[in-house]
C-alpha cells in the first residue's frame, strides 16, 4: 500500500473572512491549520498504487471543498493543492517532487468583507461527515451517476458564489440552476416562472 | 422577469434590454444564488441520505 499526504488552502470568495477558533487542530485525522487569515487542510490517503493515492488525493480534496461550500452556504474551492508523491514508508511532507494540480494564488484585495466564517472542531466534523456520504454516494453503482451530476451543481454554485462580477456570478448559478432543473426533469419547464 | 429570460438577454440581446437585464442580475445575482443552494441542499439531503443541519 502506498500513502500520500494532500495539502491544499481553502479558497474563498474575497468578501468572506474565515476565522478560525484555534491556530492548529485535527478531527478525524484532518488537520487544519490557520495562518494569516489562510486555512490549509491536509490529511492522508492511503491507496494500492501510487496513481491510485493521487486520484483519490484529487477526489477527497474536491469533496472536502463541495461538503464545506454545502455546509458553509458560500462558495469553496481548493488553492495550490499538492499531493505528496505517494509513498510506501511513512513520512512527513515533503514538498520536493510533489505533484501541484493546481497553481492558483489567492490574491489579498482591499474589498468590503461581508461575511464572517468560522472555522471550528464542529464545522470541520460536519464537512468530513457529509465528504463521506457524499464519497459513499459515488461509490455506489446505483447512486454514482447521480452524485457525479449533483456534485458537479455544486462546483458550478461554488465557482458562481466565488465570482467577485455579479453579473457573472449570476451566470454560474444559472448554470447551476439549469443543470439542476434538468436533473429533475424540468428542461423547458421552468423557462417563465 | 424570469431568470431565464434575464440570462437570455446578457447572452444574446445587445442594447438597452441586456443593459437592463445586466442590472437585474446584478441586484439579485446572491438571492438568486441562495435560492439554488436551498434547492441543492435539499435534493442532495433527499436523493444522497447526506444531510447538512
Amino acid at each position: 500500500m502506498y500513502k500520500g499526504v494532500v495539502r491544499f488552502n481553502l479558497r474563498s470568495s474575497p468578501y468572506v473572512n474565515l476565522n478560525c477558533v484555534s491556530n492548529e487542530f485535527e478531527v478525524d485525522g484532518v488537520r487544519v491549520r490557520c495562518s494569516d487569515g489562510a486555512v490549509t487542510i491536509k490529511f492522508e490517503v492511503v491507496g494500492e498504487s501510487p496513481e491510485v493515492v493521487n486520484e483519490l488525493g484529487k477526489v477527497r480534496s474536491e469533496l472536502f471543498v463541495y461538503a464545506t461550500s454545502l455546509i458553509q452556504g458560500r462558495g469553496f474551492s481548493t488553492c495550490n493543492l499538492v499531493i505528496s508523491p505517494p509513498s510506501k514508508i511513512p513520512q512527513t511532507t515533503n514538498e520536493d517532487g510533489a505533484i501541484r494540480l493546481s497553481y492558483n494564488v489567492t490574491e489579498r484585495t482591499s474589498l468590503i468583507v461581508k461575511e464572517e466564517k468560522s472555522i471550528d472542531e464542529s464545522y470541520i466534523r460536519k464537512t468530513i461527515e457529509l465528504m463521506s456520504k457524499l464519497g459513499d454516494a459515488l461509490r455506489n453503482p446505483s447512486t454514482s451517476k447521480r452524485a457525479e451530476e449533483l456534485l458537479r451543481v455544486v462546483k458550478w454554485w461554488a465557482l458562481g458564489d466565488l465570482d467577485t462580477d455579479p453579473v457573472d456570478r449570476f451566470l454560474k448559478f444559472f448554470i447551476a440552476f439549469e443543470m439542476l432543473a434538468s436533473l429533475m426533469g424540468y428542461k423547458g419547464k421552468f423557462c417563465d416562472s | 422577469m424570469s431568470v431565464n429570460k434575464i440570462r437570455n438577454l446578457i447572452m444574446h440581446e445587445p442594447g438597452e434590454e441586456k443593459d437592463r437585464a445586466e442590472e437585474v442580475a446584478r441586484k439579485h445575482a446572491d438571492e438568486f444564488g441562495q435560492e439554488v443552494l436551498k434547492a441543492i441542499r435539499r435534493i442532495i439531503s433527499e436523493e444522497l441520505d447526506a444531510g447538512m443541519d
